[in-house]
């Protein structure tokens, strides 16, 4: 039981961490090709971070770097440099989750937030990103609004993972 | 990354990938295909009347160009052999492809279309509008394409001014924006000009309509000018394309 709150299985919710990383794929596809919205963070980094700080038996490299590729052929982008971001952020995340963990949710936003520096200054210097007028102040809201999302987005979260394991 | 960047030897697996991603994509443009649907739907009788119309005027004037058009070709043809030079033009053959959806990031700059490699098109294939050059097709699945659109940063064009002839490279900015690049400071060049492909490089065909130039500027001490320039195409708005695919003319050689 204490297994089970502290490290979630794979087993027990594998259809739940499927569908999470599809859904959030599609949410932020949407809103690049269908709302042509270019500041809110994406949902799978996200959703990547909370995997990696509650299945703790995996080390989550590979679906970043897998993620990764998906983000460089859906936004066009060299092949491997999202890969490259996503496996950098999982490994910082690897290195303190348990500590993560213990956190309360205002200092884990903080936190993620400043993952989400780290992954705008990385983009920065690889893709050379065009901002110009209000895109260069939407391109550093982005940690700012993951700081907001993430409190919102673990409740979800931990509500549907709890419906999972204990169902 | 290194590879992918500067060869193309990544390029079936990256169209791989996208043939995994296009059933997502395709789940993502919903909400654009629906409002494009109601749209239409609410389109009322009178304004497709107007739009007919419209058509029937624009299609009147197109065919009367066109006469014009092969007697033009005629001529340019008759006039390369008294000059004893091959024929540097080649007609292309067209495909109209629909526009899924339209990316303008702060990374790239793209179109999503419904035509894929099970439609014939292939890689680094022209595409262009009613207005002028949009894009080359840079990757493809089986069902759907992606274009790089002109405005695009990564992007570069060997074009020419019309009214002078001289040469340039057009550079994607982003937002709407492109500069011209390698036009010296003894060149005529002003704002208004019409700038079209040159043909070099043999990616893009000769003389589609690129960009229009919006702001000359000279720099004191350096020998090219700052230029830039508005794309013909519709880029926010199209909903239709063309991909053009080369289909060179029986030439004399003398």
């Amino acid at each position: 039981m204490s297994d089970k709150v502290f490290s979630l299985r794979f087993s027990d919710i594998k259809w739940l961490f499927i569908f999470s990383y599809f859904i959030s794929v599609v949410i932020d596809s949407m809103m690049i090709l269908s709302f042509n919205v270019n500041f809110i963070p994406y949902l799978t980094l996200l959703i990547l971070l909370f995997w990696s700080t509650q299945i703790l038996n995996q080390t989550h490299l590979f679906s970043a770097f897998v993620l990764g590729l998906l983000f460089d052929a859906s936004m066009s982008t060299p092949l491997g440099s999202h890969s490259l971001i996503f496996v950098t952020i999982t490994f910082l995340m690897l290195r303190s989750r348990l500590r993560f963990k213990g956190y309360p949710l205002w200092q884990q936003s903080i936190i993620v937030g400043s993952y989400f520096i780290l992954f705008q200054v990385m983009s920065w210097f690889i893709f050379h990103p065009v901002l110009k007028g209000n895109a260069l102040f939407y391109y550093w809201s982005e940690p700012l609004l993951a700081i907001l999302i993430w409190p919102v987005l673990t409740q979800i979260m931990h509500k549907l993972t709890h419906r999972s394991v204990f169902s | 990354m290194v590879m992918d960047h500067y060869s193309h030897l990544l390029s079936n697996f990256r169209n791989l990938l996208l043939t995994t991603i296009d059933p997502i994509e395709r789940t993502a443009t919903l909400p654009l295909d629906i409002y494009n649907w109601m749209q239409q739907d609410y389109t009322t009788i009178n304004q497709l009347q107007m739009r007919n119309q419209q058509l029937e005027t624009e299609n009147l004037l197109l065919k009367a160009q066109q006469q014009q058009m092969g007697k033009l070709k005629l001529e340019i043809n008759r006039l390369n052999r008294l000059l004893g030079t091959a024929s540097q033009m080649s007609s292309s053959s067209v495909q109209i492809a629909n526009v899924n959806s339209y990316s303008e990031t702060p990374l790239a700059h793209f179109y999503t279309l419904n035509k894929g490699s099970l439609d014939g098109v292939k890689i680094n294939q022209t595409v262009i509008d009613a207005k002028g050059l949009i894009g080359q097709i840079t990757s493809l699945t089986p069902s759907s394409s992606r274009v790089q659109l002109i405005t695009d940063p990564d992007i570069q064009v060997p074009v020419r001014i019309q009214r002078t002839g001289q040469r340039g490279i057009l550079n994607g900015l982003g937002h709407n924006q492109l500069s011209l690049m390698f036009i010296p400071t003894s060149s005529s060049i002003k704002e208004g000009d019409l700038i079209e492909t040159s043909g070099l490089g043999n990616i893009f065909p000769e003389g589609h309509p690129v960009a229009i130039v919006t702001k000359v500027n000279l720099l004191k001490g350096e020998p090219y000018y700052e230029i830039f320039a508005r794309p013909m195409a519709d880029l926010n708005l199209s909903q239709k394309v063309l991909i053009l695919s080369k289909k060179p003319e029986n030439t004399d050689v003398r």
